[in-house]
């Protein structure tokens, strides 16, 4: 490891910490750990009652904040790499619009509720988001399945699918339920209890290791897939691998906090600036660095209003970071060098 | 024999790219691949790869029929510089030709401290060593092609592939790229040829290495390039055999004194030539405009 990877590793893990204590301290809207430790303090065991507190809401937040902004780093690096693309998102291929359409329809015909002990919600979003994946690869593979161009193009087709069918709940759903999916499809860190957190920690594990273990096959992928075959890649072999990891790392996610834009597309593009393109050094910045900007978005997002007018209204954290990304990616646009003389 | 192709035949869109192609190319043998657009060239490189699919015919890589090697065994016999690069711009070059490494590693198995020598010495053969930390969009044209040379390089196979190496290089490039492949082609361990120093240290070949049967580096006969090119010079320049492909079928297989029948070429590409020689008797064909 390069000495300079190294030091913005330590930087990254003391940014999370750093992250993580101001989040719980500060809390939302003016409900911090003083708040709760006025509260568990009088208690008899006054530490205990205080970890109950907080684990009921602000731990889960935090936790699956960290987790979701390394997976969507992650993921956002993996399918980069994949389209030889610097602009290719988690949710290029449709992932989001396959979620977003599980859940509406979970919303619309099944309200909340539990099934097998799991969110329904959460549950549809997440078989939409593999089913729809699943289509995407099936119909590159029909197509003959040799390029990444054509899973491109099967993934924007399917999401503008997805999308009409999402258009057609939304017009069919009961207004109560309609606002209920437009907010899910927000993107938000509320979750209750540790249970998401451990299933998306489970999956973000195994698919993180898988990814780590092909980093060179990413690299030679991202530098153009003959040169991958030519050097020993099993081309094919890997690319579905790491189609379904990242496709994996996404959904687990955004079952569970709907769809959360543009940290995969952020986060990838920055640690690219600090640590080079090449994986074994960007996959463990990304999923850092991730860890640590989503929950800074989360605490900056739902304190907004209550810092800014008093109110107690949260703002989705999925709007913040659209605002973030999309500011940043216009301001790349008009900075950038063209590579290209434009007519 | 190194590779054999055996009655090739590729379509693409329905319609047959090469035709009944058959082709033998001995251990450190150097053929060039001539003729005119479209007759097939890139596409017989390609499926002599085992990289494309073949509607008919086999190839055969050291008696074995590729489609069943890994890519991985492949790609310690054959090391391939595509025309083209369509990947991301944003690697070092010592990230892209440490790639070249990639089929002598396991997965999670950091590069040795033979694997970055060799990486340096391909980096230098090439003479792209004082660019190792550059990435590869700000570089010309002629110095991404050393590049991906230098990768291929590192890939340290007995057999290179080049698809129209000297393409959009300029005079001092191409002249350097000459050399490269010449001191490539060389007996390994040649005195003579400095550049190719590196390819002496074969102790990790002989010794690490699990090689696919009959798959060593040849000790004697140098090292086996297949190359293609516009420049009929270029064949000139590096000897061995020319292939010329028309059409998708070979039009002839000869020595590359071929070239030098001026008839056969305007034949080949549909326009006169005429055969210059220099004062020292060396050969070359120009068109004649």
């Amino acid at each position: 490891m390069s000495r300079r990877a190294g030091r913005l590793y330590v930087v990254l893990i003391l940014a999370c910490i750093l992250v993580a204590a101001v989040s719980l301290i500060v809390g939302t809207t003016g409900v911090g750990l003083s708040h709760y430790w006025s509260r568990a303090r009088t208690e008899s065991r006054p530490l205990l009652d205080l970890w109950a507190r907080m684990a009921g809401l602000p731990l889960p937040r935090l936790a699956m904040g960290m987790l979701a902004g390394a997976a969507l780093a992650t993921a956002g690096a993996i399918f980069q790499a994949l389209f030889r693309n610097p602009l290719a998102s988690p949710y290029t291929l449709g992932v989001s619009s396959g979620a977003s359409l599980g859940a509406a329809i979970a919303i619309m015909f099944a309200g909340g509720g539990l099934l097998y002990g799991l969110p329904v919600v959460s549950l549809f979003a997440f078989m939409g988001a593999l089913l729809c994946v699943t289509v995407v690869y099936a119909i590159a593979h029909l197509r003959g399945g040799q390029s990444s161009s054509t899973l491109l193009l099967a993934g924007i087709t399917i999401g503008f699918l997805c999308s009409a069918g999402i258009v057609l709940v939304l017009f069919l759903a009961q207004r109560q339920d309609m606002s209920v999916i437009l907010q899910w499809m927000m993107g938000s860190l509320e979750i209750l209890g540790f249970e998401p957190v451990l299933e998306a920690l489970a999956m973000a594990t195994l698919a993180g290791g898988a990814a780590m273990y092909l980093h060179r096959d990413l690299d030679l992928m991202m530098m153009g897939e003959v040169v991958a075959a030519s050097r020993g890649v099993d081309v094919r072999r890997s690319r579905r691998l790491l189609y379904f990891t990242a496709s994996l790392l996404t959904a687990g996610v955004v079952a569970h906090c709907g769809p959360i834009g543009f940290v995969g597309l952020l986060v990838p593009h920055a640690m690219r600036f600090f640590v080079g393109a090449g994986h074994q050094r960007l996959l463990p910045a990304c999923a850092l660095a991730g860890a640590a900007f989503l929950p800074l978005c989360d605490l900056l997002a739902r304190n907004a209003m209550y810092w800014l007018r008093g109110e107690f209204r949260q703002v989705p954290v999925g709007v913040l970071t659209n605002l973030v990304g999309g500011g940043f990616f216009l301001y790349l646009l008009l900075t950038r060098r063209q590579e290209r003389p434009t007519l | 024999m190194a590779i054999e192709a055996d009655r090739l035949t590729v379509m693409r869109l329905g319609r047959p790219v090469l035709r009944d192609v058959s082709l033998r190319i001995g251990d450190g043998e150097v053929v060039s691949v001539i003729g005119p657009n479209g007759a097939g060239k890139s596409t017989l490189m390609a499926a002599l790869l085992g990289l494309l699919p073949l509607a008919g015919g086999v190839v055969r890589l050291d008696g074995t029929p590729i489609d069943r090697l890994a890519r991985r065994q492949i790609a310690r016999r054959i090391a391939y510089v595509p025309q083209v690069h369509d990947g991301y711009l944003g690697f070092t070059v010592r990230e892209i030709i440490e790639g070249g490494r990639y089929a002598h590693l396991e997965p999670l198995e950091p590069l040795s401290a033979q694997d970055r020598e060799i990486v340096t010495s391909a980096a230098t053969a090439t003479g792209v060593d004082s660019l190792l930390e550059r990435t590869i969009d700000t570089l010309s044209g002629g110095e991404r092609q050393k590049v991906w040379i230098a990768a291929a390089l590192a890939q340290h196979t007995p057999i290179l592939f080049l698809d129209e190496p000297t393409n959009a290089l300029d005079p001092a490039h191409q002249a350097e790229l000459i050399r490269i492949i010449r001191a490539f082609t060389r007996t390994p361990g040649d005195a003579s040829t400095g550049a190719i120093g590196w390819f002496t240290g074969e102790s990790r070949v002989a010794g690490g290495f699990r090689e696919p049967a009959g798959g060593t580096q040849t000790a004697a006969g140098g090292n086996t390039l297949l190359v293609i090119s516009h420049d009929l010079n270029l064949p000139l320049a590096i000897g061995g055999r020319v292939l010329a492909l028309q059409g998708g079928s070979v039009a002839f297989d000869e020595p590359v004194e071929a070239l030098l029948d001026t008839c056969r070429l305007e034949a080949l590409f549909g326009t006169p030539f005429v055969l210059h020689r220099d004062p020292a008797g060396r050969a070359s064909v120009h068109l004649d405009v």
